[in-house]
Protein backbone atom coordinates (compact mmCIF):
# COMPACT_ATOMS: atom_id res chain seq x y z
CA UNK A 1 0.00 0.00 0.00
CA UNK A 2 2.69 2.48 0.71
CA UNK A 3 5.76 1.30 -1.35
CA UNK A 4 6.79 -1.69 0.57
CA UNK A 5 7.90 -4.40 -1.59
CA UNK A 6 6.48 -7.86 -0.71
CA UNK A 7 6.72 -11.20 -2.36
CA UNK A 8 4.69 -14.55 -1.82
CA UNK A 9 5.72 -17.88 -3.31
CA UNK A 10 4.39 -21.26 -2.77
CA UNK A 11 6.42 -23.22 -0.43
CA UNK A 12 4.63 -26.53 0.23
CA UNK A 13 0.83 -28.52 0.48
CA UNK A 14 -0.46 -31.37 1.80
CA UNK A 15 -3.45 -32.97 2.91
CA UNK A 16 -3.00 -34.32 6.57
CA UNK A 17 -3.95 -32.98 9.64
CA UNK A 18 -3.86 -29.74 11.72
CA UNK A 19 -0.64 -30.72 13.89
CA UNK A 20 0.97 -30.60 11.10
CA UNK A 21 1.41 -27.37 11.11
CA UNK A 22 2.68 -27.79 14.64
CA UNK A 23 6.78 -27.36 13.23
CA UNK A 24 5.56 -24.27 11.36
CA UNK A 25 3.27 -22.17 13.79
CA UNK A 26 4.91 -23.55 17.47
CA UNK A 27 5.44 -19.79 18.58
CA UNK A 28 2.76 -17.27 18.42
CA UNK A 29 0.39 -16.94 15.25
CA UNK A 30 -2.41 -14.71 14.54
CA UNK A 31 -4.99 -17.09 12.67
CA UNK A 32 -7.85 -15.27 10.48
CA UNK A 33 -11.36 -17.03 10.52
CA UNK A 34 -12.77 -16.32 6.91
CA UNK A 35 -16.36 -17.31 5.65
CA UNK A 36 -16.18 -17.87 1.88
CA UNK A 37 -19.28 -17.99 0.00
CA UNK A 38 -19.66 -19.50 -3.69
CA UNK A 39 -18.13 -22.67 -4.50
CA UNK A 40 -16.17 -22.69 -1.77
CA UNK A 41 -18.53 -22.47 0.59
CA UNK A 42 -17.94 -22.15 4.26
CA UNK A 43 -15.30 -21.23 6.93
CA UNK A 44 -11.15 -21.89 6.26
CA UNK A 45 -8.54 -20.02 8.40
CA UNK A 46 -5.51 -17.82 6.88
CA UNK A 47 -2.63 -18.50 9.71
CA UNK A 48 0.50 -15.76 10.17
CA UNK A 49 3.82 -17.04 11.80
CA UNK A 50 5.18 -14.77 14.48
CA UNK A 51 7.10 -13.10 12.56
CA UNK A 52 4.84 -12.55 9.82
CA UNK A 53 2.51 -10.91 12.34
CA UNK A 54 5.17 -8.60 13.78
CA UNK A 55 6.52 -7.87 10.08
CA UNK A 56 2.80 -7.19 8.34
CA UNK A 57 1.45 -5.20 11.57
CA UNK A 58 4.71 -3.63 12.09
CA UNK A 59 5.06 -1.96 8.52
CA UNK A 60 1.08 -1.07 8.19
CA UNK A 61 1.52 1.25 11.53
CA UNK A 62 5.22 2.18 11.05
CA UNK A 63 6.87 0.84 13.86
CA UNK A 64 10.57 1.36 13.75
CA UNK A 65 12.17 -1.57 12.04
CA UNK A 66 14.54 -1.99 15.44
CA UNK A 67 11.00 -2.70 17.07
CA UNK A 68 9.72 -5.37 14.63
CA UNK A 69 13.03 -7.25 14.09
CA UNK A 70 12.77 -7.58 18.16
CA UNK A 71 9.48 -8.95 18.37
CA UNK A 72 10.00 -10.99 15.32
CA UNK A 73 12.68 -12.92 17.74
CA UNK A 74 11.30 -12.38 21.22
CA UNK A 75 7.93 -10.79 21.05
CA UNK A 76 5.32 -11.78 23.33
CA UNK A 77 1.93 -11.82 23.24
CA UNK A 78 1.70 -8.31 25.70
CA UNK A 79 3.91 -7.01 22.40
CA UNK A 80 0.85 -8.58 20.22
CA UNK A 81 -1.67 -7.00 21.93
CA UNK A 82 -0.31 -3.41 21.75
CA UNK A 83 -0.59 -3.60 17.98
CA UNK A 84 -3.95 -6.21 18.01
CA UNK A 85 -6.21 -3.80 16.02
CA UNK A 86 -3.02 -3.44 13.34
CA UNK A 87 -2.93 -7.09 13.13
CA UNK A 88 -6.37 -7.68 12.90
CA UNK A 89 -6.79 -5.18 10.01
CA UNK A 90 -4.15 -6.89 8.20
CA UNK A 91 -5.51 -10.25 8.10
CA UNK A 92 -8.78 -8.53 6.37
CA UNK A 93 -6.54 -6.84 4.15
CA UNK A 94 -4.99 -10.06 3.20
CA UNK A 95 -8.53 -11.67 2.96
CA UNK A 96 -9.66 -8.94 1.21
CA UNK A 97 -6.68 -9.00 -1.46
CA UNK A 98 -7.39 -12.86 -1.49
CA UNK A 99 -11.25 -11.79 -2.57
CA UNK A 100 -10.17 -10.09 -4.83
CA UNK A 101 -8.20 -12.73 -6.89
CA UNK A 102 -10.93 -15.29 -6.41
CA UNK A 103 -12.90 -12.70 -7.74
CA UNK A 104 -10.96 -11.83 -10.86
CA UNK A 105 -10.26 -15.61 -11.79
CA UNK A 106 -12.34 -17.98 -9.96
CA UNK A 107 -15.38 -18.70 -11.56
CA UNK A 108 -18.68 -18.91 -9.08
CA UNK A 109 -16.54 -17.14 -6.49
CA UNK A 110 -18.64 -14.77 -4.47
CA UNK A 111 -17.01 -13.98 -1.30
CA UNK A 112 -14.59 -14.11 1.46
CA UNK A 113 -15.37 -12.30 4.86
CA UNK A 114 -13.03 -12.05 7.96
CA UNK A 115 -14.79 -13.13 10.78
CA UNK A 116 -12.79 -13.25 13.54
CA UNK A 117 -9.16 -13.30 14.17
CA UNK A 118 -7.32 -14.99 16.93
CA UNK A 119 -3.85 -14.23 18.41
CA UNK A 120 -1.47 -16.18 20.64
CA UNK A 121 -0.53 -19.88 20.66
CA UNK A 122 -2.68 -22.13 18.80
CA UNK A 123 -2.03 -25.14 20.32
CA UNK A 124 -3.29 -25.05 23.88
CA UNK A 125 -7.23 -25.40 23.13
CA UNK A 126 -6.95 -24.65 18.97
CA UNK A 127 -10.84 -26.30 18.71
CA UNK A 128 -11.82 -23.39 20.82
CA UNK A 129 -9.13 -20.49 19.70
CA UNK A 130 -9.54 -21.47 16.28
CA UNK A 131 -12.44 -23.70 15.18
CA UNK A 132 -10.26 -26.70 14.05
CA UNK A 133 -8.84 -29.81 16.59
CA UNK A 134 -5.60 -30.65 16.75
CA UNK A 135 -6.00 -34.26 14.39
CA UNK A 136 -8.42 -32.01 12.29
CA UNK A 137 -8.20 -33.83 8.61
CA UNK A 138 -7.26 -30.34 6.40
CA UNK A 139 -6.15 -29.66 4.12
CA UNK A 140 -3.26 -26.59 3.56
CA UNK A 141 -0.86 -24.64 1.49
CA UNK A 142 1.99 -22.97 3.38
CA UNK A 143 3.61 -19.97 1.69
CA UNK A 144 6.89 -18.22 2.18
CA UNK A 145 6.35 -13.93 2.38
CA UNK A 146 8.88 -11.19 2.40
CA UNK A 147 8.87 -7.66 2.98
CA UNK A 148 11.52 -5.13 2.53
CA UNK A 149 14.87 -6.10 4.06
CA UNK A 150 12.76 -8.12 6.76
CA UNK A 151 13.34 -11.87 7.26
CA UNK A 152 10.75 -14.16 5.91
CA UNK A 153 8.24 -15.65 7.07
CA UNK A 154 5.24 -18.43 6.76
CA UNK A 155 1.46 -18.12 6.09
CA UNK A 156 -0.92 -20.36 4.96
CA UNK A 157 -4.05 -21.31 4.34
CA UNK A 158 -6.04 -24.17 5.69
CA UNK A 159 -9.14 -25.77 4.72
CA UNK A 160 -10.92 -28.26 6.61
CA UNK A 161 -12.03 -31.32 4.90
CA UNK A 162 -15.39 -30.89 5.54
CA UNK A 163 -15.28 -27.96 3.42
CA UNK A 164 -15.01 -30.27 0.47
CA UNK A 165 -17.31 -32.98 1.32
CA UNK A 166 -20.28 -30.15 1.95
CA UNK A 167 -19.45 -29.10 -1.65
CA UNK A 168 -19.97 -32.10 -3.75
CA UNK A 169 -23.88 -33.44 -3.23
CA UNK A 170 -23.38 -36.58 -4.06
CA UNK A 171 -20.56 -37.30 -1.73
CA UNK A 172 -21.50 -35.71 1.26
CA UNK A 173 -24.10 -38.21 2.42
CA UNK A 174 -21.63 -41.20 1.77
CA UNK A 175 -18.91 -39.10 4.37
CA UNK A 176 -21.50 -38.33 6.82
CA UNK A 177 -21.60 -39.77 10.30
CA UNK A 178 -24.59 -42.68 10.18
CA UNK A 179 -26.85 -40.45 11.98
CA UNK A 180 -29.00 -41.68 14.69
CA UNK A 181 -32.36 -40.38 13.60
CA UNK A 182 -32.94 -38.18 10.46
CA UNK A 183 -32.13 -34.36 10.60
CA UNK A 184 -35.21 -32.59 10.29
CA UNK A 185 -36.04 -30.38 6.95
CA UNK A 186 -35.01 -26.80 7.45
CA UNK A 187 -38.83 -24.67 7.41
CA UNK A 188 -37.64 -21.75 5.28
CA UNK A 189 -35.17 -22.45 2.49
CA UNK A 190 -35.85 -25.50 0.03
CA UNK A 191 -32.91 -27.75 -0.77
CA UNK A 192 -30.73 -26.04 -2.83
CA UNK A 193 -30.65 -27.75 -6.36
CA UNK A 194 -27.79 -29.88 -7.81
CA UNK A 195 -25.07 -28.66 -9.00
CA UNK A 196 -25.28 -28.54 -13.05
CA UNK A 197 -22.69 -31.00 -14.22
CA UNK A 198 -18.89 -29.13 -14.67
CA UNK A 199 -16.43 -29.88 -17.57
CA UNK A 200 -12.97 -29.53 -16.39
CA UNK A 201 -10.63 -28.09 -19.11
CA UNK A 202 -8.03 -25.63 -19.13
CA UNK A 203 -10.64 -22.48 -19.88
CA UNK A 204 -13.04 -23.98 -16.93
CA UNK A 205 -10.65 -25.23 -13.64
CA UNK A 206 -13.71 -26.42 -12.07
CA UNK A 207 -14.42 -25.33 -8.27
CA UNK A 208 -12.22 -23.60 -6.04
CA UNK A 209 -11.50 -27.11 -4.02
CA UNK A 210 -10.44 -28.79 -7.45
CA UNK A 211 -8.19 -25.87 -8.08
CA UNK A 212 -6.49 -25.93 -4.27
CA UNK A 213 -6.52 -29.62 -4.74
CA UNK A 214 -4.62 -29.75 -8.21
CA UNK A 215 -2.39 -26.99 -6.20
CA UNK A 216 -1.53 -28.81 -3.51
CA UNK A 217 -0.79 -32.28 -6.11
CA UNK A 218 1.20 -30.66 -7.62
CA UNK A 219 3.52 -28.91 -5.32
CA UNK A 220 3.32 -32.32 -3.87
CA UNK A 221 4.65 -33.73 -6.91
CA UNK A 222 7.37 -30.65 -7.21
CA UNK A 223 8.63 -31.51 -4.24
CA UNK A 224 9.65 -35.30 -4.35
CA UNK A 225 10.53 -35.33 -8.43
CA UNK A 226 11.36 -31.73 -9.25
CA UNK A 227 9.40 -31.92 -12.02
CA UNK A 228 7.73 -28.63 -13.42
CA UNK A 229 6.93 -28.70 -17.00
CA UNK A 230 3.28 -29.78 -17.49
CA UNK A 231 2.75 -32.27 -20.87
CA UNK A 232 1.07 -29.24 -22.55
CA UNK A 233 4.09 -27.00 -22.15
CA UNK A 234 5.95 -29.28 -24.71
CA UNK A 235 3.99 -27.59 -27.29
CA UNK A 236 5.57 -24.18 -26.64
CA UNK A 237 8.23 -22.43 -28.72
CA UNK A 238 11.75 -23.59 -26.90
CA UNK A 239 12.97 -20.01 -26.51
CA UNK A 240 13.84 -18.07 -23.30
CA UNK A 241 12.93 -14.97 -21.65
CA UNK A 242 16.12 -13.69 -23.30
CA UNK A 243 15.96 -14.56 -26.80
CA UNK A 244 12.25 -13.07 -27.28
CA UNK A 245 12.94 -9.94 -24.40
CA UNK A 246 13.78 -6.22 -26.31
CA UNK A 247 17.39 -5.22 -25.03
CA UNK A 248 16.45 -1.36 -25.77
CA UNK A 249 14.49 -0.17 -22.84
CA UNK A 250 13.57 3.36 -22.04
CA UNK A 251 14.47 4.91 -18.79
CA UNK A 252 13.18 7.58 -16.76
CA UNK A 253 14.00 9.37 -13.44
CA UNK A 254 11.10 8.60 -11.14
CA UNK A 255 11.22 12.55 -10.22
CA UNK A 256 9.82 12.99 -13.74
CA UNK A 257 6.68 14.70 -14.24
CA UNK A 258 3.97 12.63 -16.21
CA UNK A 259 4.08 15.05 -19.27
CA UNK A 260 7.80 14.50 -19.87
CA UNK A 261 7.23 10.63 -19.56
CA UNK A 262 4.27 10.64 -21.98
CA UNK A 263 6.57 12.88 -24.45
CA UNK A 264 9.48 10.57 -24.26
CA UNK A 265 6.66 7.38 -24.93
CA UNK A 266 5.89 9.23 -27.50
CA UNK A 267 9.29 10.33 -29.34
CA UNK A 268 10.29 6.38 -28.83
CA UNK A 269 7.03 4.95 -29.74
CA UNK A 270 7.72 1.92 -26.40
CA UNK A 271 4.67 1.00 -24.36
CA UNK A 272 6.92 0.30 -21.40
CA UNK A 273 9.75 2.25 -19.47
CA UNK A 274 11.88 1.70 -16.82
CA UNK A 275 11.86 4.16 -13.94
CA UNK A 276 15.12 4.29 -11.50
CA UNK A 277 18.73 5.25 -11.03
CA UNK A 278 21.49 3.96 -11.64
CA UNK A 279 20.68 0.71 -13.30
CA UNK A 280 18.55 0.14 -10.57
CA UNK A 281 14.95 -0.55 -11.54
CA UNK A 282 12.55 1.73 -9.38
CA UNK A 283 8.88 1.51 -11.11
CA UNK A 284 7.78 0.10 -14.57
CA UNK A 285 5.45 2.67 -16.58
CA UNK A 286 2.87 1.57 -18.90
CA UNK A 287 0.60 3.24 -21.21
CA UNK A 288 -1.93 2.49 -18.93
CA UNK A 289 -0.04 3.91 -15.89
CA UNK A 290 -0.40 7.27 -17.56
CA UNK A 291 -3.54 7.20 -19.04
CA UNK A 292 -4.94 6.46 -15.71
CA UNK A 293 -2.99 9.42 -14.72
CA UNK A 294 -4.24 11.92 -16.93
CA UNK A 295 -7.39 13.83 -17.60
CA UNK A 296 -8.96 13.06 -20.81
CA UNK A 297 -9.49 16.83 -21.49
CA UNK A 298 -6.10 17.34 -21.83
CA UNK A 299 -6.82 15.98 -25.48
CA UNK A 300 -7.22 18.13 -28.18
CA UNK A 301 -11.26 17.49 -28.69
CA UNK A 302 -12.11 18.21 -25.00
CA UNK A 303 -9.80 21.03 -25.34
CA UNK A 304 -13.21 23.64 -24.61
CA UNK A 305 -13.55 21.87 -21.54
CA UNK A 306 -10.01 21.83 -19.98
CA UNK A 307 -9.65 22.98 -16.14
CA UNK A 308 -6.20 24.47 -14.78
CA UNK A 309 -5.94 20.83 -12.88
CA UNK A 310 -6.06 18.96 -15.77
CA UNK A 311 -2.94 20.55 -16.93
CA UNK A 312 -1.73 19.88 -13.23
CA UNK A 313 -2.15 16.69 -13.29
CA UNK A 314 0.65 16.75 -16.06
CA UNK A 315 2.85 17.86 -13.44
CA UNK A 316 2.65 14.95 -11.17
CA UNK A 317 5.66 13.06 -10.64
CA UNK A 318 5.62 9.57 -12.04
CA UNK A 319 6.36 8.10 -9.30
CA UNK A 320 3.08 8.41 -8.03
CA UNK A 321 1.99 6.26 -10.70
CA UNK A 322 4.31 3.60 -11.45
CA UNK A 323 3.74 0.24 -10.74
CA UNK A 324 5.54 -1.10 -7.81
CA UNK A 325 6.77 -3.48 -7.18
CA UNK A 326 8.25 -4.78 -10.43
CA UNK A 327 7.83 -7.98 -11.09
CA UNK A 328 11.52 -8.97 -13.15
CA UNK A 329 12.49 -12.60 -14.71
CA UNK A 330 16.06 -13.84 -15.36
CA UNK A 331 17.00 -14.25 -19.12
CA UNK A 332 16.86 -18.46 -19.14
CA UNK A 333 13.76 -19.08 -17.70
CA UNK A 334 11.31 -20.59 -20.86
CA UNK A 335 8.60 -18.98 -22.26
CA UNK A 336 6.16 -20.92 -20.29
CA UNK A 337 7.49 -19.40 -17.74
CA UNK A 338 7.18 -16.12 -18.69
CA UNK A 339 4.01 -16.44 -19.53
CA UNK A 340 2.90 -18.19 -16.13
CA UNK A 341 4.36 -14.94 -14.43
CA UNK A 342 2.99 -12.48 -16.77
CA UNK A 343 -0.66 -13.90 -16.23
CA UNK A 344 0.25 -15.06 -12.11
CA UNK A 345 1.50 -11.02 -11.49
CA UNK A 346 -1.21 -9.61 -13.61
CA UNK A 347 1.15 -7.74 -15.63
CA UNK A 348 1.73 -7.33 -19.74
CA UNK A 349 5.65 -6.14 -19.02
CA UNK A 350 8.26 -7.82 -17.46
CA UNK A 351 12.02 -6.57 -17.47
CA UNK A 352 14.59 -9.33 -17.66
CA UNK A 353 17.57 -9.11 -15.22
CA UNK A 354 20.63 -11.14 -14.24
CA UNK A 355 21.40 -12.67 -11.20
CA UNK A 356 22.94 -9.53 -9.82
CA UNK A 357 19.75 -7.66 -10.42
CA UNK A 358 21.37 -5.75 -13.53
CA UNK A 359 18.33 -5.16 -16.28
CA UNK A 360 19.17 -6.82 -19.72
CA UNK A 361 15.40 -5.73 -21.35
CA UNK A 362 12.02 -6.14 -21.42
CA UNK A 363 9.74 -9.09 -22.74
CA UNK A 364 6.19 -7.41 -23.09
CA UNK A 365 3.08 -9.47 -23.45
CA UNK A 366 3.38 -8.40 -27.52
CA UNK A 367 6.92 -10.19 -28.04
CA UNK A 368 5.17 -13.73 -26.46
CA UNK A 369 2.19 -12.79 -28.84
CA UNK A 370 5.15 -12.44 -31.44
CA UNK A 371 7.37 -15.66 -30.40
CA UNK A 372 4.31 -17.56 -30.76
CA UNK A 373 3.42 -16.10 -34.18
CA UNK A 374 6.54 -16.60 -35.30
CA UNK A 375 6.83 -20.44 -34.03
CA UNK A 376 3.51 -20.52 -36.15
CA UNK A 377 5.33 -19.51 -38.71
CA UNK A 378 3.39 -16.12 -39.55
CA UNK A 379 5.73 -12.84 -40.32
CA UNK A 380 4.96 -9.93 -38.38
CA UNK A 381 7.63 -7.42 -39.37
CA UNK A 382 7.10 -3.87 -38.97
CA UNK A 383 6.30 -4.35 -35.05
CA UNK A 384 7.11 -1.76 -32.98
CA UNK A 385 9.75 -2.03 -30.49
CA UNK A 386 7.53 -2.72 -27.87
CA UNK A 387 3.97 -2.82 -27.54
CA UNK A 388 2.55 0.40 -28.44
CA UNK A 389 0.06 0.09 -25.65
CA UNK A 390 -1.37 -1.74 -23.03
CA UNK A 391 -0.41 -2.25 -19.02
CA UNK B 1 -10.92 26.17 -1.51
CA UNK B 2 -10.31 23.97 1.50
CA UNK B 3 -12.47 20.86 2.14
CA UNK B 4 -13.73 18.95 4.88
CA UNK B 5 -12.67 15.11 5.45
CA UNK B 6 -14.30 12.45 7.96
CA UNK B 7 -12.86 8.84 7.93
CA UNK B 8 -15.36 6.08 9.32
CA UNK B 9 -13.38 2.94 10.69
CA UNK B 10 -14.50 1.26 13.66
CA UNK B 11 -10.28 0.29 14.00
CA UNK B 12 -8.68 3.69 14.88
CA UNK B 13 -5.60 2.35 13.44
CA UNK B 14 -7.26 1.96 9.48
CA UNK B 15 -8.26 5.26 10.60
CA UNK B 16 -4.86 6.57 10.73
CA UNK B 17 -3.96 5.02 7.56
CA UNK B 18 -6.55 6.06 5.48
CA UNK B 19 -5.27 9.45 7.06
CA UNK B 20 -1.87 8.98 6.26
CA UNK B 21 -2.91 7.31 2.84
CA UNK B 22 -4.89 10.76 1.89
CA UNK B 23 -1.68 13.01 3.06
CA UNK B 24 0.37 10.69 0.62
CA UNK B 25 -1.83 11.70 -2.25
CA UNK B 26 -1.53 14.95 -2.09
CA UNK B 27 -4.62 15.79 -1.85
CA UNK B 28 -5.20 18.39 1.32
CA UNK B 29 -8.10 19.04 4.24
CA UNK B 30 -8.47 22.13 6.10
CA UNK B 31 -10.42 19.55 8.99
CA UNK B 32 -10.36 16.00 9.29
CA UNK B 33 -12.71 14.68 11.93
CA UNK B 34 -12.70 10.35 13.20
CA UNK B 35 -15.59 8.19 14.28
CA UNK B 36 -16.12 4.80 14.89
CA UNK B 37 -19.41 3.89 13.12
CA UNK B 38 -22.20 4.90 11.42
CA UNK B 39 -23.79 6.44 14.06
CA UNK B 40 -21.36 8.02 15.69
CA UNK B 41 -20.40 9.31 12.10
CA UNK B 42 -24.09 10.91 11.84
CA UNK B 43 -24.14 12.75 14.90
CA UNK B 44 -21.13 14.06 14.36
CA UNK B 45 -22.24 15.40 10.60
CA UNK B 46 -25.14 16.78 12.18
CA UNK B 47 -23.18 19.07 14.61
CA UNK B 48 -20.88 19.86 11.82
CA UNK B 49 -21.10 18.79 8.22
CA UNK B 50 -18.20 17.65 6.35
CA UNK B 51 -18.00 17.72 2.20
CA UNK B 52 -16.45 14.38 1.48
CA UNK B 53 -16.94 11.09 3.69
CA UNK B 54 -14.55 8.18 3.54
CA UNK B 55 -16.86 5.16 5.09
CA UNK B 56 -16.12 1.60 5.59
CA UNK B 57 -18.74 -0.93 5.53
CA UNK B 58 -18.63 -3.62 8.24
CA UNK B 59 -18.76 -1.33 12.08
CA UNK B 60 -20.76 -2.47 15.14
CA UNK B 61 -23.75 -0.59 15.88
CA UNK B 62 -24.54 0.82 12.56
CA UNK B 63 -22.77 -0.19 9.03
CA UNK B 64 -21.82 1.72 6.03
CA UNK B 65 -24.34 0.90 4.00
CA UNK B 66 -26.78 2.24 6.80
CA UNK B 67 -24.97 4.90 6.91
CA UNK B 68 -24.93 5.88 3.84
CA UNK B 69 -29.08 5.80 3.61
CA UNK B 70 -29.70 7.71 7.25
CA UNK B 71 -27.19 10.59 5.75
CA UNK B 72 -29.40 10.86 2.79
CA UNK B 73 -32.30 11.81 4.31
CA UNK B 74 -30.68 14.65 6.24
CA UNK B 75 -30.21 18.11 4.75
CA UNK B 76 -26.56 18.79 5.90
CA UNK B 77 -25.92 15.79 4.33
CA UNK B 78 -27.50 16.57 0.60
CA UNK B 79 -24.10 17.72 -0.23
CA UNK B 80 -21.82 15.50 1.70
CA UNK B 81 -19.64 13.24 -0.79
CA UNK B 82 -19.54 9.53 0.78
CA UNK B 83 -16.97 7.18 -0.90
CA UNK B 84 -17.44 3.88 0.97
CA UNK B 85 -13.90 1.98 1.51
CA UNK B 86 -13.89 -1.80 2.46
CA UNK B 87 -12.14 -4.85 1.81
CA UNK B 88 -15.90 -6.37 0.20
CA UNK B 89 -16.11 -6.31 -3.23
CA UNK B 90 -19.19 -8.10 -4.39
CA UNK B 91 -20.53 -6.33 -7.36
CA UNK B 92 -24.21 -6.44 -6.15
CA UNK B 93 -23.44 -4.45 -2.72
CA UNK B 94 -21.31 -2.03 -4.87
CA UNK B 95 -24.01 -1.01 -7.11
CA UNK B 96 -26.43 -1.40 -4.05
CA UNK B 97 -24.61 1.24 -1.85
CA UNK B 98 -24.32 3.33 -5.02
CA UNK B 99 -28.10 3.09 -5.44
CA UNK B 100 -28.54 4.32 -2.34
CA UNK B 101 -26.69 7.68 -2.47
CA UNK B 102 -23.21 6.32 -2.20
CA UNK B 103 -20.76 8.52 -4.42
CA UNK B 104 -18.06 6.43 -4.70
CA UNK B 105 -16.20 2.87 -3.80
CA UNK B 106 -12.76 2.32 -2.81
CA UNK B 107 -11.55 -1.56 -2.16
CA UNK B 108 -9.17 -2.35 0.32
CA UNK B 109 -6.17 -2.53 0.74
CA UNK B 110 -5.55 1.04 -1.50
CA UNK B 111 -2.71 3.10 -2.49
CA UNK B 112 -2.48 7.02 -2.46
CA UNK B 113 -3.12 7.03 -5.89
CA UNK B 114 -6.41 5.61 -5.94
CA UNK B 115 -7.45 8.10 -3.23
CA UNK B 116 -6.24 10.74 -5.58
CA UNK B 117 -8.20 8.88 -8.78
CA UNK B 118 -11.77 8.87 -6.62
CA UNK B 119 -11.19 11.98 -4.22
CA UNK B 120 -10.08 14.84 -7.01
CA UNK B 121 -13.25 14.91 -9.02
CA UNK B 122 -15.18 16.19 -5.76
CA UNK B 123 -11.79 18.74 -4.97
CA UNK B 124 -13.56 21.77 -6.60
Amino acid sequence: MFGNTAECAADSAGQGCLSDLKKVFNKLASVNQVQAEGVLNGPFQLFLDQAGLFVLAGVFVMLPEKRVLETIRGGTLKDADYINDAIKEVGNLLIGSWDRVFREEQKGHKHFKQTGTFVGSIWDNPEESIGLAVEQPCRYVICRMKVDDFPEFKCAAVFSEQLFAAEDPLQAPQDAEPAAAPEPEPQTEPKATPLPEITYTEDNPGPVSESIRQMTQHIEQNDTTGTTAAASAQALPKLSAGQIMNPAVLWVDPEDTVEDVLRQMQQHNVGYVLAGRDGQIEGLISRSDIAAAISPYTRPVFSHWRRPMDDAALQIRIKWFMSRPVHTIRPDVSLQTVMETMLRCSVRGLPVVDAGGTPLGLVSAYDVFGALLADAGVSMSGRPQQAPCGG
Amino acid sequence: MAKSLMIVDDSATMRKIIIRTVRMSGLEFDRTEEAGNGKEALEKLQESPVDIVLCDINMPEMSGTEMVKEARKLDCCKETKIIMVSTESAEELISGVMADGANGYITKPFTPEKFQEKLTPFMN
